[in-house]
């Protein structure tokens, strides 16, 4: 009861401890990220609620957590273990990725890639109503010639944030913008269509506004300050979601945003639907109009439909269907990516997760063969 | 006009997405409509003596009955878990964050007969005897009855083309479309035994891969087809377990499907390209994901060959 009482607290006020955020957690009833996370809309950092949730509720009880209690590991869910960090909450977060490609080609190829290496710091103010997170991450030199003498680093997050009353938080600086289903594959075409992946953030001012059964995000961007000025993306978005029943929210996002090459409006509604313990479905469909300075406008638009099924505690059945097109009334190349995967959270701070991925792309004139890829990642979080 | 309505692939195929979507995102808003009202009745039971709530222990896969009433902080789930004669409802406090812990009742699954929802029958029928305990097979062992299904479907498909020399080559499609099923299934405890018998409805296109573009064979041969209204049926049988609970089912389905794909034949009359008329089997990954009296269903797998996936998201309705 103590635990949960100062958990409850301290998860109010936004502690911190890295991870993505895992938007099918609504079937545990976790309905609203702000219940885990630092950021009230996912991604980064979670609280120490979230910790202890995901050491108690969601993990299994393997290798290391095989005799340890409930309450034991929720306790050792800090950064340090079983001691508290009262005033500063560092952590780190490691993911990486052993792709197959091609599986059932004679060409396939098999590739190992460091898809996350973060560290975060977060300091609570006190009154424990005001924060400031940064989150540094491992960003590899993409150029073509390899020659970057950039530190192959990226700001993911800085921010400060302060709670104006009981449903009202406005957060200031760099962060994910507000929109759709934030689902942890950043290549899923929700995500790579909206081109709001992992390395897409924006310096904005965000206002949210919270209730029960609601979560409202209102953000003004004036794009990512480190890129040229010519590049940022200003623009405003929101995004609105509502629980109309027990575990089942209703949402819509809407994002205007231009540069001095194009410009974007991007809409989308959502659902996400939690069944019985730890089993959710999520849906989302949205479109993109994009304008360049080719006098030709873009209509994209996406579907995502995904159920997680929980088979046993810490082990979860991923069902993915996905489709997108670039052109929606028009000939254009489509694609559509499905198949199974399987999550498995063994024990805290471990999440093993292996996809079976199958992508289809349709050409206006081709019909290509599909590519059966394994995606298979192992995650840490300390 | 229906035939200029199907002219454009892309444009029916987003509209298949979008009416599948709203079809679904009603069908669910629905299931829960009925969920909390299902919720409100099976919370009368807890106020309700006369009636009988069990608990359901899993791993000894026994019932007992539990003790009313409960305690007042103690709500019932607003979406309840639906079988065809039970109720199945955790118990949970006023606060989301109690969840997890803070009640000890809150991991625990209960299941109330069906009648209770309904007063009147309840007060005749609701048993009064002294509680004894009982398999848990006897409690999930549901009336076999038939269930319709709809599904979005998505299949990857190869053509043949014989070529003047009388050899034979392949070349790509893909047939997205519509199935409508109707099913029976036997519940053996925690498993089902599942047969179907289902219609499909699709639009296929014929097109080169990269692959076959660069296959000799075919350096004289040009040949695409889009719009082509494919037929067929099926029958399939399915086996799932549901290792967790009552509303999570996974399993493996092999559909026997026949179509018929009436390929237009190119202009080179020495070229031929089929089969019109195709007997494929399937072996698929079956989930099926409850929620009120629906339904949803994912199916993946390999449709006739290796390399040719088959997908489709259904959603079926229990009568």
């Amino acid at each position: 009861m103590r635990f949960l009482r100062y958990g409850l607290i301290w998860g109010q006020i936004f502690f911190i401890f890295s991870a993505r955020a895992y938007p099918t957690f609504i079937g545990y009833g976790y309905q609203s990220c702000s219940l885990c996370h630092v950021n009230p809309f996912g991604n980064g950092p979670l609280s120490d609620y979230g910790r202890a949730v995901g050491a108690i509720a969601v993990s299994g009880k393997t290798f290391w957590a095989s005799n340890s209690s409930d309450e034991e590991l929720a306790l050792a869910s800090n950064f340090l273990g079983r001691k508290k960090m009262k005033y500063i909450k560092p952590s780190a977060d490691v993911r990486g990725l052993l792709l197959m490609r091609g599986l059932q080609t004679e060409s396939s190829s098999t590739a190992f890639i460091p898809m996350q290496a973060d560290v975060s710091l977060s300091i609570p103010f006190p009154e424990h109503k005001n924060w400031v997170s940064a989150t540094l991450g491992y960003y590899p030199d993409r150029s073509s010639s390899g020659n970057n003498d950039d530190l192959p680093l990226i700001s993911r997050e800085h921010y400060a944030a302060t709670t104006i009353n009981k449903s009202n938080k406005v957060l200031l600086g760099m962060m994910d913008i507000p929109f759709g289903i934030r689902t942890a594959d950043h290549t899923a075409y929700s995500r790579t269509g909206t081109q709001l992946t992992m390395n897409d953030q924006a310096h904005q001012l965000l206002w949210y506004n919270f209730g029960k059964e609601y979560d409202l995000g209102v953000s003004v961007s004036a794009g990512n300050l480190f890129q040229e000025s010519d590049k940022r993306q200003k623009g405003a978005s929101v995004f609105f979601e509502h629980e109309l029943w027990s575990k089942t929210r209703f949402g819509f996002s809407s994002l205007y945003s231009k540069n001095s090459y194009r410009s974007r409006l991007m809409n989308a509604v959502h659902a996400r639907i939690g069944a019985t313990e730890g089993s959710a479905v999520l849906i989302e469909i949205g479109t993109v109009l994009q304008k360049t300075q080719i006098p030709t406008s873009n209509f994209k638009s996406y579907f995502l439909f995904e159920n997680m099924f929980r088979i046993s505690k810490g082990l979860h059945l991923l069902l993915l269907g996905e489709f997108k097109t670039e052109n929606t009334f028009g000939p254009a190349r489509r694609d559509l990516r499905i198949g199974p995967a399987i999550q498995y959270f063994p024990a805290p701070r471990l999440e093993i997760r292996a996809d079976f991925q199958t992508t289809r792309s349709l050409g206006s004139i081709s019909v290509e063969k599909d590519q059966i890829d394994l995606l298979a990642q192992v995650h840490l979080w300390f | 006009m229906v035939l200029n309505y199907l002219a454009n692939f892309r444009a029916l195929l987003i509209r298949v997405c979008i009416t599948a979507f709203f079809f679904m995102t009603f069908m669910t808003f629905t299931a829960f409509m009925a969920g909390p009202a299902h919720a409100k009745a099976v919370a009368k039971i807890l106020q309700n003596s006369s009636c009988t709530a069990y608990k359901i222990d899993g791993k000894r896969k026994r019932v007992y009955k539990a003790k009313l009433p409960f305690p007042p902080n103690v709500a019932v789930s607003s979406a309840p878990a639906a079988g065809r004669n039970f109720y199945g409802f955790k118990v949970k406090s006023s606060s989301t964050y109690d969840v997890i812990r803070n009640s000890k009742y809150s991991k625990d699954f209960y299941m109330a007969d069906r009648n209770c929802l309904y007063p009147k029958v309840a007060e005749t029928e609701a048993p009064s005897a002294p509680i004894v305990s009982v398999n848990i097979k006897s409690q999930i062992k549901t009336p076999n009855k038939w269930v319709p299904t709809l599904y979005l479907q998505t299949i990857r498909t190869k053509y043949t083309v014989t070529l003047p020399s009388e050899s034979t080559t392949s070349i790509s499609g893909n047939t997205t479309g519509m199935a409508a099923e109707i099913s029976r299934n036997w519940y053996r405890g925690r498993s089902v035994y599942s047969a179907a018998a289902a219609g499909f409805w699709g639009i296929s296109e014929i097109g080169r891969s990269s692959d076959e573009r660069n296959n000799g064979d075919l350096n004289n041969f040009e040949y695409q087809a889009k719009n082509i209204i494919s037929l067929g049926g099926e029958a399939s049988f399915a086996y799932l377990i549901a290792p967790f609970d009552a509303t999570n089912w996974i399993g493996v389905k092999m559909p026997i499907r026949w179509t018929h794909t009436p390929v237009p034949q190119p202009p080179d009359t020495t070229y031929t390209v089929g089969p019109i008329n195709k007997i494929s089997v399937s072996y698929l990954l079956e989930a099926r994901l409850q929620t009120g009296p629906f339904t949803w269903i994912q199916n993946y797998g390999i449709y006739g060959s290796w390399g040719n996936i088959i997908w489709s998201l259904g959603m079926s309705y229990e009568f």
